[in-house]
């Protein structure tokens, strides 16, 4: 980088978790001042997919249902930051650190479908582990596929293990060798026993093999595959065998034994494709889809199509189209998700955020950004990406970006920043719609109903266009995905891979809605504790019981119970959305009407007392912000309309997909193809290709570095990982 | 704007992560060669001939020391006196048992060898560290496809044909040399590791010419037990070796 004395100016487009990390990283005391950064933002408000509002009764209004993840790392770390930077004063702000804003939730669910066609809640609590996320990494934290490998072999002998406590019949494991102690001899002359004798036949036999396996995979390179392969494939018929009898009747072990199957098919996969030799790691999986990879490893049917598995392919939105019919997601991705998951949790598998994502992530964050000078342009549209014309770049000279054009949707009285935080009983907040106070001719944009964060709307009161060398020298795109092919024509008319990367790296539109309920969950059927329940049917596959928020809202006769409900949503067929001003209508009305068909027929399964008669959903438990709560004239599918929905179809709020065979589309935030222009989301190659917190942050970080070598990527937790 | 006075990105160490397989081949990194983040220090060793010849020594070793190991064992036995005809069958099975999956091991690993030698480096692709191509340009080579049930390609010269009469689900793994081509060969019968398991006799192996495949039958009768069950490929003329054969019956 050419040595420059005065201030590097950055123009950051987008205020989603990705755009937000690199301006926090770009802006650390440490830089010294070295990046004058500018956030433009469309509308009024931060946060892109994780931009939530406050409503009617101060209640909380979500883009969709966010769960942050124990292996967060990188995301706990900003917001531990970031927490600690702003230095809230516990007496006056309800949520001042970030250990008020995250709280553990262990509970998890999955659905499954009975025989009977009745569906069944597996309920399990993930035990807490050592540390917390975002916790300087241990100094034994390996990510290798070995060290996966292990923890997988462990967490199979510990689910026989379960199994064979419950069976009197069993006889006991014979007591463990520490593994340790073996030979490499000694466990090649084990399984050649156990593969001879028949010791398979039994619980403890299993128990034995699984034993020698973990010592086996502990020094993979000391014992030929093929061996391995054998005793794993041994182990699998022989637990079938076991236990398939017993599997139709007993529900339980059932869902232990699919996990066991799958767990048994990954090892065997991770074995057969190399990916424990392959330089390319899982990515060496990426061509096949999950379910793809898992049956051509052995996985059974049922353990296919039970509910573990249509959670993942849930949690993730993995419906190609929105459409549930088709199921699809990279199974190196699928592979790498599970893992990081189920085996680098620190602390709780889940934590809840205690307010709305807006409240609790990007409100902190604007605060710390605002007091270390950063600027905000909310209500700029970006319009166009403008590359420096070919035929003026010096021999050898990379394409760069000369200008970015706006739409300014609206200026602010004065002509000073907008102020877009709103104080909700001492805890700044995002409301969900603007201040128009603040905008000159605010109340004739009210009246008229602009809808600033909606791709249809066009409306603006005056174009802008920043230039490089006067208005920013580098450029960070940290738009959504969907929004590129409309404002970077010249990026991917530039350079195919830009254009095979939209091509390839498909979106999604989502659904999702909130009821809150004067009935509490007890009274509706459902007797346990708060918790995240995926794999339900559709058109709402997920469910997260969220009455821990109600009380950070503002109601006059306060709910008992608050339900948010999440989905893919389909594309309308046939119709060219950009081309459709009515398009986003039609789809809010498809998600209503969705939500209302979901709560008559549906959710009675989840919640066995919310219909009082078949079909018909407990209208009368819906709690109006505005009006009448409880029995009356209005009490129909009516009070519907009280609640909040949404359909996520604006191009840059569809959510990123991990498809099989399109990681190698991915464009890198240290991709250097066009020289002052770096990206960032969820949806460029991060190290984690996949629609989430964690993958936004790290790729806001790997922004960061593209632009000043900070931080180094090895302190990007999990970026280097297989 | 005059290119000279625009600021430019710094050139950047690498631009992919390290998905490598740094504890294969080597001992698992100590402390001083992980990062605070847990990632490689260093870029990973890339796949090469030293590690693919260093496996296939480390296997030719252990099939030798084996011998000696067992070979010893017997001195032994024989200088306590406590050799018996039923011990001496035991330890020939357990010999023949041993060398076969051994053998069979060493022959998959020495394939390995030759595919790299003869350059093909499908499932090595160029590693991401050092010079490597701009994301999305990368190799997009197929993955290796799973071993077939029904076939199992001995290399890349060598073409099989697998055909297996059974009432039963099987899979078969097979390894055959490319010198094998060619030549006469048999098939030992197929044995299970268990002595009371009857053989599986009626197994052929063809072979005509270098442009005709090998064509493998197994037929495996009613009522025969499930298990792994192994056998040798040898040359019909001096004995040696040529390959393994390994047919899984499952349970029905």
């Amino acid at each position: 980088m050419s040595n420059n004395a005065r201030p590097i100016k950055v123009a950051i487009v987008g205020g989603g978790c990705a755009a937000i990390t690199t301006a926090f990283e770009l802006t650390r005391p440490e830089h010294h001042g070295r990046y004058e950064v500018t956030v433009y933002q469309l509308g009024w408000r931060l946060g892109g997919k994780g931009a939530s509002g406050r409503g009617p009764a101060d209640r909380i209004e979500e883009h969709g249902l966010h769960l942050w993840m124990g292996f967060y790392e990188n995301a706990f770390r900003l917001m531990r930051e970031c927490y600690a930077e702003l230095n809230r004063d516990p007496a006056h702000c309800p949520i001042a650190d970030w250990r008020d804003a995250f709280v553990p939730a262990p509970l998890v669910g999955v659905a499954d479908q009975l025989p009977n066609g009745q569906w069944s809640v597996f309920k399990g609590a993930l035990p807490p582990t050592e540390g917390l996320p975002g916790d300087p990494p241990t100094s034994n934290q390996r990510w290798s596929v070995t060290d996966y490998v292990s923890r997988s072999m462990a967490l199979l002998r510990t689910l026989i293990e379960t199994i064979q406590q419950r069976d009197a019949s069993s006889p006991e494991a014979p007591p463990r060798q520490s593994p340790d102690a073996r030979s490499t001899s000694a466990v090649l002359e084990g399984i050649s026993r156990l593969l001879q004798y028949g010791e398979l036949a039994t619980l403890a036999g299993l128990i034995q093999a699984i034993s020698l396996l973990e010592v086996a995979f502990g020094s993979f390179s000391q014992y030929p595959e093929n061996i391995i392969v054998r005793l794993l494939d041994a182990v699998a018929s022989n637990a079938r065998s076991i236990l398939e009898s017993r599997l139709e009747h007993d529900l339980g072990l059932r869902r232990v034994w699919q996990i066991i199957d799958v767990t048994l098919a990954t090892l065997r996969g991770e074995i057969r494709f190399g990916v424990l030799t392959d330089p390319r790691g899982f990515d060496v999986i990426d061509e096949y889809d999950g379910r793809e990879w898992l049956r051509l490893n052995g996985a059974s049917e049922t353990s296919l199509n039970s509910g573990w598995i249509r959670a993942l392919y849930d949690f993730g939105f993995s419906y190609e189209n929105g459409d549930t019919a088709r199921p699809r997601i990279s199974a190196a991705q699928a592979v790498r998700s599970v893992l990081r998951a189920f085996f680098t949790y620190r602390g709780a598998f889940f934590w809840r955020m205690q307010a709305g994502m807006g409240d609790v992530v990007f409100a902190p964050l604007y605060e710390v950004l605002k007091k270390r000078g950063v600027r905000f342009a909310f209500f700029h549209r970006l319009e166009n990406v403008k590359l420096a014309d070919p035929h003026l770049l010096q021999s050898g000279e990379t394409p760069y970006v000369e200008a970015l054009d706006f739409d300014v949707q609206a200026d602010v009285t004065g002509g000073g920043e907008y102020q877009p935080l709103v104080d909700i009983r001492g805890l700044p907040c995002w409301p969900s719609r603007p201040d128009y106070s603040q905008l000159v001719d605010g109340e004739r944009m009210a009246r008229n109903g602009w809808e600033f964060e909606s791709h249809w709307d066009r409306h603006k009161v005056r174009s802008k266009t920043l230039r490089v060398g006067e208005d920013f020298d580098f450029v960070v795109l940290g738009i959504g995905l969907g929004a590129v092919p409309y404002v970077g024509k010249e990026l991917v008319a530039r350079d195919p891979r830009w254009r095979a990367m939209v091509d390839h790296v498909r979106t999604v539109a989502t659904q999702a809605f909130q009821i809150w309920m004067s009935a509490d969950m007890k009274d509706l059927g459902w007797p346990d504790q708060p918790i995240a329940v995926s794999g339900f049917v559709e058109p709402f596959d997920t469910w997260a019981d969220m009455r821990h928020l109600i009380r950070h809202e503002t109601w006059q006769d306060t709910p008992r119970s608050l339900a948010y409900f999440c989905n893919v949503l389909p594309d309308l067929d046939g119709t060219d959305p950009h081309r459709e001003p009515s398009y986003a209508a039609k789809q809010r009305e498809s998600v209503r009407q969705n939500a209302i068909q979901f709560l008559n027929r549906d959710v009675v399964q989840l919640w066995p007392n919310a219909t009082h008669l078949p079909g018909k959903f407990r209208w009368d438990v819906l709690v109006d912000p505005n009006g009448t709560t409880g029995p009356g004239p209005v009490a129909n599918e009516a009070r519907f309309n009280s609640q909040f929905w949404t359909a996520n179809v604006n191009p840059t709020d569809r959510y990123a997909l991990s498809l099989p065979g399109s990681g190698a589309y991915r464009i890198s935030p240290l991709d250097g193809t066009y020289d002052n222009l770096t990206i960032c989301g969820d949806w460029t190659a991060c190290g984690f290709n996949a629609g989430c917190v964690e993958a936004a942050v790290m790729s806001g970080r790997l922004a960061a570095h593209a632009l000043s070598q900070s931080p180094p990527l090895e302190d990007i937790v999990g970026y280097d990982h297989p | 704007m005059n290119s000279h006075e625009r600021i430019k990105r710094p050139k950047l160490d690498r631009t992919q992560p390290i998905r490598s397989w740094s504890t294969l081949f080597t001992a698992p990194a100590g402390p001083e060669a992980t990062t605070a983040g847990g990632g490689a220090a260093h870029g990973p060793a890339a796949p090469s001939w030293n590690d693919v010849v260093s496996r296939s020594v480390d296997l030719g070793y252990r099939v030798i020391d084996e011998y000696m190991r067992q070979g010893q064992k017997a001195a032994q036995r024989f200088t306590d006196r406590s050799y018996t005809p039923d011990s001496m069958t035991s330890d020939a099975q357990e010999i023949g048992t041993r060398m076969a999956q051994y053998a069979s091991d060493f022959t998959a690993v020495w394939l390995e060898f030759l595919q790299l030698g003869a350059g093909n480096f499908g499932r090595w692709p160029t590693p991401p560290f050092e010079g490597a191509a701009p994301a999305g340009s990368a190799s997009r080579s197929a993955p290796p496809p799973p071993p077939s049930a029904a076939t199992e390609p001995a290399g890349t010269d060598t073409r099989v044909r697998v055909a297996v009469t059974s009432p039963y689900p099987t899979e078969v793994s097979l390894d055959v040399r490319p010198q094998a081509v060619g030549r006469r060969l048999i098939v030992q019968s197929l044995r299970a590791v268990t002595e009371d398991t009857p053989r599986l006799s009626d197994v052929t192996i063809e072979t005509t010419d270098a442009d005709t495949p090998l064509t493998l039958r197994i037929r495996v009768p009613a009522g025969q037990p499930a298990g792994v069950y192994n056998g040798l490929i040898v040359e019909e003329e001096s004995g040696k070796p040529m390959g393994t054969v390994s047919l899984r019956i499952l349970p029905e």
